[in-house]
């Protein structure tokens, strides 16, 4: 009974709320006719007293009151009055707004461009400096790094691994190495090359991958080198159909048939190939056999490590390091003193974050000047528009209106703006961000998702109303210093007004000052960049296109196989139509750093306790240096004889002659000098020097020059443990389009073998302009902030001058009146300006300094302190300073005393 | 600010009065005003200015409400009368305004 009164009683107040809402004028009349008959029954009851009928109508209508205020009273005391407020705070708002469209449009899309670019580089930093890692308890995960002098990828040899995996079980529960190279996999509809990882047992229990069909690869497996294989979640997908029952199916690799054993689960990946590079797409047993366990010459594995929960990290360190330290004492011959060995346990998560912190960091105050910057810019024109509309509030605050209701309607309206900026902003955040991923993928930078997260809206809304209330917050402040009567009065020179001058001015100094150090960042990268352009390779790269194509083990077990094969297909392209020359290569050309091999000066003995000297090196087919068009400083090229005898040939580049042979005048004297390639451990192999060559900058533009040496690739003996290379990258100069080209390298293959596939075709043009793909994007991405970061200086340093002109109009008005020409007052405008300029550089200059610090590392031959960058940067923003100076300052001059004075 | 606090109480009393007038019986505005006049002997007199707004506001909190009926003499009136949370709320409103004002009291009596 109760419950059901108050249900009805509930029902009663809402509808009554409601009606107010929805039928005000239905309320409006209730109260009316209820005051009146109020009002009725009051005269009556003064008549029933005794009182004179028109005395009682008087002084019950005296007592009564204004019914107007009264209405107005009850009215307001409704909850719909407040919906009702808020509504028309918005509607007021829009159509202020609406009102200055210049000043809405500016607003809204400089805080959009400031909350995008912010949105999108902070999508950036997070992918890479805090990606999300596919393994188990990921925080436990260590690499192993061994490294000494002048060698620097950190990969193990076997034997290394084997003591890592034996010898440091107290701290570590886990730990496995791998490479990755690539398998042909043949399937129904044709051969493909996809990238494999070869794992030693415990890299999957290292990583904490775990199969989502099947299981990993056992121990015994991996020793024997059992032909089991996992495949990948997206190979699974794209070529079984995504069959539930693959596990136990085989499939051919390299000619080879293995069962599958498992399938990964969607984003497990290699932590090497996480970020950048392609995805491994089928994972095969190591298998490490007893004779390369006791190598220790051969590098070439990643380690990885799962350390026990139980042990101190810092105790795992020190252990690891201890291992290293061992080696030394343990095998003198493998790691001479002077060969600076150290092994070194880093955390997985910080290694893969390290090639991003700098650039990230660059990119974060880049986008942070330019938000800040935005922000500044947005609460400058507040602060003018607050500085117009001073009248208008004083005027509403003089009439009645509540400060409450001021405040209510500033925030409204602000966040109006805010919101609207957020908006577009997060729209502009996600364009941008679609932009760096497809611009990122060309160089296999897997780094960021193109779809906007709810991450990135979170943030941009929150940006916006975090603005929102600075904006209100802010020009309020003013308001509440602001007497009404003052701002009435028009006093120009008030306190409040100085006051925000001066914080204008200020924001305008610090704008200038971080557009200064935006651009010299900008200035330097670019210099760098161009200089990067610039650079002469070396070798030729017009009218090349290269694809890789790989031997498998099976088919090709012979030596002569595999030379023959070489010598056909080259010789085949280069006789087909169109085709100009065809040549073969190990190591394309701008494909990175890659290993070097250790040799000895035929006649000068190393002495045990000395490091072997190494070079970088190089295979080729014939025809290499003729395609590339790289010339002989002395000599002549390889001759590429089938040599059975312990003699070759051997062409190396100018530094190398220089390092090794210093005592000569000029490289021809070292033709003729004899070495032993892969010093005492190999064979009594003897190359002779046949040729010089200039440096080229083979692994990449910027690479430091090192020495190299090119061997034939008939002549395996030399560079091999006595198999020539089964993968190597033909390389074609032709005339035709790479359609054409690639359709002849395509059917010249399948003549001669129908089951190798070959890479993806590339133009040697397109490895270059890929080989420098980040620096470009880094330096386009710092261009673009910094011109966005100068248009908007310039607007608010614009907006700063011309308001000083505004309200110095009298005075100039005055002036020109007593005699002053329009010249000087023009000056004095500019003066201004110039004047913010000088302080803002003073500043700016500061900022530069440290920001070019954090740059160094990412500049190519360019030093951070280039006064030729910094001068032109001073120059540019000198002249943009005068441009937002140059209409103030015509409206300064045109000042017409005799208007002026009509007006006040 | 002072001057807003003193409204404030007065608010607070006037609503008291009010839910107690129309806890005796549902009534019409000018009956309430007369009602409250009546019992404290004409010592309070209700201002309409206040009186409505009150009225509208108790209203919109859900402690009255009101209908259009016929008055003794046969006309359209406004009668309000208390809700079951306003008959919950003049307890507890009854309740602490006896203890304040015996608070207060005491104070008083002090000598």
């Amino acid at each position: 009974m109760r419950l059901a009164s108050r249900l009805s009683d509930f029902a009663w107040r809402w509808r009554q709320r409601l009606r107010g809402l929805f039928r005000p004028s239905n309320l409006e009349r209730e109260i009316q006719d209820e005051m009146e008959l109020h009002l009725e029954m009051e005269i009556r009851s003064r008549i029933e007293q005794g009182m004179g009928a028109a005395e009682a109508r008087r002084s019950a209508r005296l007592e009564f009151g204004s019914l107007e205020s009264h209405r107005a009273a009850s009215r307001d005391v409704r909850f719909g009055h407040h919906v009702e407020q808020v509504i028309g705070d918005f509607r007021l708002a829009l159509r202020r707004l609406a009102g200055s469209p210049g000043f809405t449009a500016i607003s809204v899309l400089t805080l959009s461009l400031g909350i995008g670019a912010a949105a999108a580089i902070w999508s950036l930093a997070k992918a890479t400096l805090w990606p999300d890692l596919p393994y188990s308890e990921a925080e436990h995960i260590l690499l192993i790094d061994t490294r000494w002098n002048d060698r620097d990828n950190g990969t193990a040899s076997p034997a290394e691994l084997v003591d890592y995996q034996e010898r440091l079980t107290h701290v570590l529960s886990d730990v496995g190495g791998w490479t990755v190279s690539t398998l042909n996999l043949v399937t129904e509809t044709g051969a493909q090359k996809i990238p494999a990882g070869f794992l030693s047992h415990g890299t999957m229990a290292a990583l904490g991958l775990e199969p989502a069909m099947g299981r990993r690869f056992t121990r015994d497996e991996d020793r024997t080198r059992a032909p089991v294989a996992l495949l990948s979640h997206a190979l699974w997908v794209e070529e079984f159909a995504s069959d539930p029952q693959v596990v136990g199916r085989s499939i051919t690799l390299d000619s080879q048939s293995r069962e599958v054993i498992g399938v990964m689960p969607a984003g497990a990946e290699l932590p090497d190939h996480l970020l950048l590079g392609s995805p491994v797409d089928v994972y095969v047993p190591l298998g490490l056999q007893p004779e390369s366990i006791t190598n220790r010459g051969s590098h070439f594995l990643t380690v990885a490590a799962r350390r026990r929960a139980d042990v101190d990290p810092s105790l795992v360190a020190e252990e690891v390091a201890r291992l290293g330290r061992q080696f030394e004492t343990e095998f003198p011959d493998e790691y001479p003193s002077d060969m600076g060995l150290v092994v070194s346990a880093r955390p997985l998560a910080k290694t893969l974050r390290e090639p991003f912190v700098q650039p990230m960091v660059v990119l974060f105050l880049a986008v942070g000047f330019l938000l800040s910057m935005a922000t500044a810019n947005v609460a400058g024109l507040l602060f003018a528009r607050g500085e117009e509309r001073g009248r208008e509030l004083a005027m509403r605050a003089a009439l009645g209106a509540g400060r409450k209701r001021l405040i209510q309607q500033m925030a409204v309206e602000n966040a109006l703006v805010a919101m609207a900026g957020g908006t577009l902003g997060a729209l502009t955040g996600g364009l941008l961000l679609r932009g760096l991923a497809t611009w990122l993928a060309q160089a296999q930078a897997r780094l960021i998702d193109p779809e906007l997260d709810l991450a990135l809206i979170g943030g941009a809304v929150a940006l916006s109303a975090v603005c929102a209330l600075t904006f209100s917050i802010l020009p309020l402040t003013q308001l509440r210093r602001q007497l009404p009567a003052d701002s009435l009065r028009g006093t120009r020179t008030s306190t409040s007004g100085v006051e925000r001058r001066r914080f204008r001015r200020l924001l305008t100094i610090g704008q200038i000052a971080a557009a200064l150090a935006l651009l010299s960042v900008a200035g330097l990268l670019s210099r760098s960049f161009l200089r990067l352009l610039d650079i002469d390779p070396g070798f030729r790269t017009a009218g090349l296109v290269t694809t890789q194509i790989s031997l498998p083990r099976n088919g090709y077990q012979e030596i002569e196989d595999v030379l023959a094969f070489w010598d056909r297909l080259v010789r085949d392209v280069e006789s087909k139509q169109g085709v100009e020359s065809a040549t073969a290569a190990v190591y394309l050309v701008l494909g990175g750093p890659r290993g070097d091999m250790n040799f000895e000066i035929d006649g000068r003995p190393i002495p045990d306790d000395k490091v072997d000297p190494a070079a970088d090196w190089q295979v080729v087919a014939p025809g290499y240096f003729e395609a590339l068009e790289i010339p002989h400083i002395a000599g002549r090229g390889l001759r590429h004889q089938r040599n059975e005898g312990d003699h070759g040939e051997v062409v190396v580049n100018q530094t190398f002659v220089e390092r090794h042979f210093p005592e000569v005048d000029s490289a021809a004297e070292v033709i003729g000098q004899r070495i032993h390639p892969g010093g005492e451990m190999t064979q009594p192999a003897i190359a002779t020097i046949v040729g010089v060559i200039p440096d080229i900058r083979h692994a990449s533009l910027d690479q430091r020059q090192r020495p190299q040496m090119l061997f034939s690739h008939a002549q395996f003996r030399f560079w091999s443990n006595g198999r020539p290379a089964p993968s190597m990258n033909l390389i074609v100069k032709s005339n035709l389009p790479p359609e054409t080209t690639r359709e002849t390298i395509a059917s010249t293959l399948r003549k001669i073998d129908p089951t190798l596939p070959m890479s993806q075709l590339r133009s040697l043009d397109e490895v270059r302009h890929t080989s420098i793909l980040l620096p470009r994007f880094l330096t386009s991405v710092l261009l673009t902030f910094a011109g966005v970061t100068l248009l908007l200086t310039v607007v608010g340093l614009y907006g700063v001058v011309s308001e000083n002109v505004l309200q110095r109009l009298p005075e100039l008005g005055v002036r020109r009146a007593l005699g002053a020409r329009a010249y000087d007052l023009a000056r004095q405008v500019v003066g201004e300006g110039i004047r913010l300029f000088l302080f803002g550089i003073a500043f700016g200059a500061l900022l530069s300094f440290f920001a070019a610090r954090a740059l160094s590392g990412l500049l190519f031959e360019t030093s951070p302190a280039e006064p030729a960058t910094h001068l032109a940067v001073v120059v540019v923003l000198c002249v943009a300073v005068l441009l937002a100076c140059v209409l103030p300052a015509a409206r300064a001059a045109r000042v017409d005393p005799a208007r002026l004075m009509r007006q006040d | 600010m002072t001057e807003s606090k003193n409204r404030d109480l007065l608010q607070g009393t006037l609503d008291l009065l009010i839910l107690k007038t129309l806890g005796l019986q549902p009534l019409h505005g000018w009956g309430i005003a007369r009602r409250i006049q009546q019992l404290s002997s004409d010592v309070l007199q209700i201002q309409q200015g206040s009186l409505y707004p009150a009225l509208y506001r108790l209203q919109d909190r859900g402690l009255l409400r009101s209908e259009w009926g016929q008055s003794d003499e046969g006309r359209q009136v406004k009668v309000y009368r208390l809700t079951e949370a306003g008959v919950q709320r003049l307890a507890d409103e009854t309740r602490s305004w006896r203890e304040a004002s015996a608070a207060v009291e005491a104070i008083l009596a002090a000598s």
